[in-house]
């Protein structure tokens, strides 16, 4: 019930705030022809207030709120944009490797063999298709 | 017509051992690159485009047919077997398919999709052959207030997949249309919610947001899941009957009716180009649910789900052809692709194709039929690789998985500002999946929204804004009333 | 000696030069941008440059889609790359110069920003019709348009939206103006007795040739070398028109060297007999490269005719 008034209220928050802080920056609004830019998010925004509201007084549904997977998801998360960043500075052919080990060391793979096939083969293997046989550009 | 000796020949140069190999290469290529989580059949054509240059044109074209046609099997795969589907047309697969291979069925429900999707494919490749061209004149009759009822009429249909709360539903409806709406707006081309990134002005990257919300917030939860067990990515159980390794001709055949209706709803939607295959695997979805007798083993595990979706995303690629070859329009980006493999070889598909081209358009036929018996052979030994893949630990599939998206969706987008706008959409599906609200009809409404907006404008404008000039287009309105009733029929059943 | 020593230098400097012309080599693959996606025109002539360049000069050409905007996002990456020569941009003149015109304020590069190399050819677009309509002109649609309240015309890109209120504000014809996502999208309403008329940049020739379409005017400067007979919008009495170019562009900046090594590359791909083919297959035109200098004061003009077009 909580959880559900939770979400529907961040609805309702989204919908205003994109009404009266994004939308007046972000579109430009012209007044002819009969979908003009603004219409259709106008009309979207509204549709997520009227529906959260309901959804407030009506809390309905399930959710599937687990705290330890929530927590491991975001450290996962948090793993994949540093692999970004990465990518972007250190390139492919270093990062990769890197990247694998850090998220096969956090779900607890300790044996070595596996270990090197995820570390270096799959790279590899990825970086050979790709940049060799395709011609492609890797991060 | 064409002549029977023209036919002939053309079948005749089909059969080339040459073409027979280029086939069988291409099938492969698109059955592997569509069981890669992040790289589909579309990037693999593209890819593969510049290299059919230098092939004789049936050959170049059989090649990339075998490509698609491959792809689209091997989509179904990951969406099964690790519940991340690569495309977004597979994600229907996903909803039955992996409940299934969680009880060690996994041989079971990818055969079935093997075999329904081969079905559909098939089903619509002999449409092709043998009335394409009344039924593109018919297509060409649908206009844009026509599309616009039909996709009225597919949202309603869709709508009957919103299962636990209507209102949670109809909230993740509305925030993919939204979503759809970043970019040119589709009546006076003016940039709006694009936050000063270039990148956004033709909207969301797709691949960036299908990927994110479908694969990586799933792999994000199962490796959080995975922590420290060291298991398989699939477990059998020990004592599994052997009947549930394998699909007997009884189940099969049990699913022809749900395999014709979605092989009709996949040709149908493929024959009218810019509705795509993503809507036309949903709404079969959604329409073997609403005709089943037990609706509520949907998304438990139940075979006529993979059936459905399979054979109906399979019938579009197909039937995409059909606009293509016969008025030269393409109904699809795998169809724009295949366009432009026929314009470098100088064929101009068109109204005088197969006038001009009747060889190789009967040689492409033939290319087609046997790009389907090697879908199935391939798919065959395919499949026992791929369960072999799967026994490996969850550590290394999904630690692969991701690094697969990453590379895919930074080569479908041109960069890692993709690859950023992924990851955002994977935490956007995470944190709506704990929240208990519906990706799945996220996805259908942001892929159907531009083209939905587009639509709404051209058909107010020739209407002139007013709804009583709807009486001069009767199957618009035919459409309409059929889309109040579904929607009706679906809400009144689940009270 | 003083004569032999001032010969001597010049061949020296002679040699020196023209070694250093014909030893310009890219320093790795070069990065052949397209500002379009996968499938469409831009992208299959830059695919075939590409790959002529890589077969007559031997260097690695990578073309890759990098689509947004018509271009804008990826020549906004482009004019900050460093200019050495490896990465380079295609795209088409037209929504380039409407974006420069109308929210130039917010774009970071400008036509400075560029050195330009080549351009492939010039789009030919058209006004079209379905072959059964009762008008043969622009005088008859307007006319047609009156009568019925209202013709329907098909468009995909801002500059012919614009063209056909032109025609509008002076006719007075009360053209409704559908939008469209594509060339084929229109033609496909077209015949299928969706809208009255269309611009179509292509895809309208072979339906020409077949007999369903009739063209109404050519919207460009001049008319096109298929359908000799119709005449410009100009012609007709309306002072408008639309040229977009396929152009290729690097950053500003380029080595001189590297400079004329790529736009003598550039030059011989687009002019060699694949290219020319496919140029011919996918756009019934011929090569048209107007060469470094000529492209620059396209664009230029280009962009004061856009001001123009659009009353800036």
């Amino acid at each position: 019930m909580l959880v559900n008034r939770l979400s529907a209220s961040f609805v309702i928050f989204l919908g205003l705030s994109l009404v009266y802080f994004i939308f007046p920056i972000e579109i430009e609004k012209l007044d002819y022809g009969w979908v003009r830019p603004q219409t259709l998010p106008n009309i979207c925004s509204f549709l997520l207030i009227t529906f959260g509201l309901v959804q407030f007084v009506f809390p309905r549904g399930k959710v599937d709120l687990q705290f330890n997977q929530i927590l491991w998801s975001g450290i996962f998360m948090l793993v994949a944009f540093i692999a970004v960043f990465g990518f972007h500075n250190f390139g492919f052919i270093l990062t990769a490797p890197v990247f694998s080990l850090t998220i096969m060391l956090f779900i607890g793979e300790r044996r070595i063999l596996w270990l090197l096939l995820g570390v270096f083969l799959i790279p590899f293997l990825i970086w050979l298709s790709v940049d060799q046989i395709l011609g492609r550009f890797l991060p | 017509m064409v002549e029977l000796e023209i036919i002939l020949l053309g079948l005749g140069d089909a059969f080339s051992l040459q073409n027979f190999i280029f086939i069988i290469m291409g099938v492969v290529i698109g059955q592997f690159v569509g069981a890669v989580p992040g790289i589909g059949p579309i990037m693999a054509t593209a890819i593969a485009i510049p290299f059919t240059f230098v092939l004789d044109p049936l050959i170049g074209i059989s090649f990339l047919v075998g490509v698609n046609k491959g792809g689209t099997v091997g989509g179904a795969i990951p969406a099964i077997l690790i519940n991340t589907p690569g495309t977004p047309d597979s994600a229907a697969t996903a909803i039955d398919g992996h409940p299934l291979a969680k009880q060690g069925k996994h041989h079971k429900a990818t055969k079935m999709a093997l075999f329904s999707s081969v079905t559909g494919d098939t089903f619509s490749d002999l449409i092709l052959i043998t009335v394409s061209a009344p039924l593109a004149v018919l297509a060409l009759k649908m206009g844009p207030v026509e599309k616009f009822a039909l996709m009225i009429c597919a949202f309603s249909i869709i709508s009957g997949l919103i299962s636990d709360s209507l209102i949670k539903g109809l909230i993740a409806g509305v925030l993919g249309l939204l979503f759809a709406t970043v970019g040119l707006d589709p009546e006076h081309g003016t940039p709006r919610l694009f936050f000063g990134y270039f990148e956004l002005y033709d909207g969301l990257p797709l691949a960036s947001v299908a990927i994110g919300m479908l694969a990586i917030s799933e792999i994000l939860k199962r490796l959080s899941n995975a922590r420290g067990k060291a298991l398989p990515t699939i477990q059998i159980p020990k004592n599994q009957k052997k009947e549930d390794q394998q699909l007997s001709f009884t189940e099969y055949w049990s699913c022809r009716y749900t395999m014709l209706r979605g092989a009709c709803i996949g040709t149908v939607l493929g024959a009218m180009p810019g509705i795509g295959s993503t809507a036309a695997a949903f709404m079969s979805y959604a329409s073997a649910k609403q005709a089943s007798k037990d609706p509520s083993s949907f998304g438990k595990g139940n075979l006529h789900g993979v059936a459905a979706t399979e054979s109906a995303n399979s019938a579009v690629m197909g039937a995409n052809l059909i606009p293509l070859l016969t008025l030269g329009i393409p109904g699809s980006v795998s169809a724009a692709l295949l366009i432009s493999a026929f314009v470098i070889h100088g064929i101009q598909p068109g109204p005088l194709l197969f006038e001009n081209q009747g060889r190789l358009i009967y040689g492409l036929f033939g290319a087609m039929i046997i790009a389907n018996f090697a879908n199935l052979w391939i798919g065959q030994i395919g499949l026992r690789f791929w369960s072999k893949v799967i026994q490996a630990p969850e550590s290394i599939i999904f630690s692969s998985a991701l690094l697969l998206c990453f590379i895919g969706v930074f080569m479908a987008t041109g960069g890692l500002f993709g690859v950023t706008v992924m990851l955002i959409f994977g935490i956007i599906g995470y944190i709506m999946n704990i929240f208990g609200y519906s990706v799945v009809i996220f996805i259908i409404t942001f892929f159907l929204g531009k083209k939905f907006e587009q639509l709404l404008s051209q058909t107010l404008v020739i209407i002139d804004g007013n709804p009583a000039e709807l009486i001069n287009f009767p199957f618009a309105v035919f459409l309409l009333i059929l889309a109040i009733l579904s929607f009706w029929w679906l809400g009144f059943r689940k009270q | 000696m003083k004569v032999i020593k001032y010969l001597l230098g010049i061949c020296f400097s002679v040699v020196i030069s023209t070694a250093a012309f014909a030893d310009w080599k890219p320093s790795g693959p070069i990065n052949l941008q397209i500002g379009f996606g996968a499938g469409g025109s831009t992208d299959i002539l830059g695919r075939a440059i590409g790959k002529e360049i890589e077969d007559q000069y031997g260097w690695k050409v990578v073309v890759e889609n990098k689509p947004g905007g018509g271009g804008i996002a990826m020549f906004t990456k482009i004019a900050v790359a460093k200019p050495d020569g490896l990465k380079i941009g295609m795209g088409v003149s037209m929504p380039t110069l409407i974006n420069l015109v109308m929210r130039g304020d917010k774009l970071t590069f400008d036509l400075d920003s560029f050195d330009y190399l080549a351009t492939v050819t010039r789009a030919q677009l058209a006004m079209i019709a379905r072959a059964d309509a009762p008008y043969d002109d622009i005088a008859g649609l307007i006319e047609h348009s009156k009568g019925k309240g209202g013709a329907l015309v098909g468009f995909d890109a801002k500059p012919q939206e614009l063209v056909m209120k032109l025609i509008d504000g002076k006719s007075g014809a009360g053209f409704k103006l559908v939008s469209t996502e594509s060339g084929a999208e229109m033609l496909q309403n077209l015949l299928g007795g969706h809208i009255d008329a269309a611009f179509n940049g292509g895809p309208h020739i072979q339906y020409l040739e077949s007999g369903d379409v009739k063209m109404l005017a050519s919207v460009n400067a001049g008319r096109h070398n298929y359908a000799p007979d119709t005449q410009t919008l100009i012609e007709q009495g309306y002072d408008i028109y639309v040229d977009p170019w396929w152009y290729i562009a690097a950053p500003v900046g380029l080595p001189s060297d590297a400079k004329d090594a790529l736009a003598k590359a550039f030059n011989s791909a687009i002019n060699s007999e694949n290219v020319r083919k496919v140029i011919q297959n996918v756009l019934k035109l011929k090569p048209n490269n107007l060469g470094p200098n000529d492209t620059k004061e396209m664009m230029v003009d280009g962009l004061a005719n856009i001001a123009v077009l659009f009353g800036k």
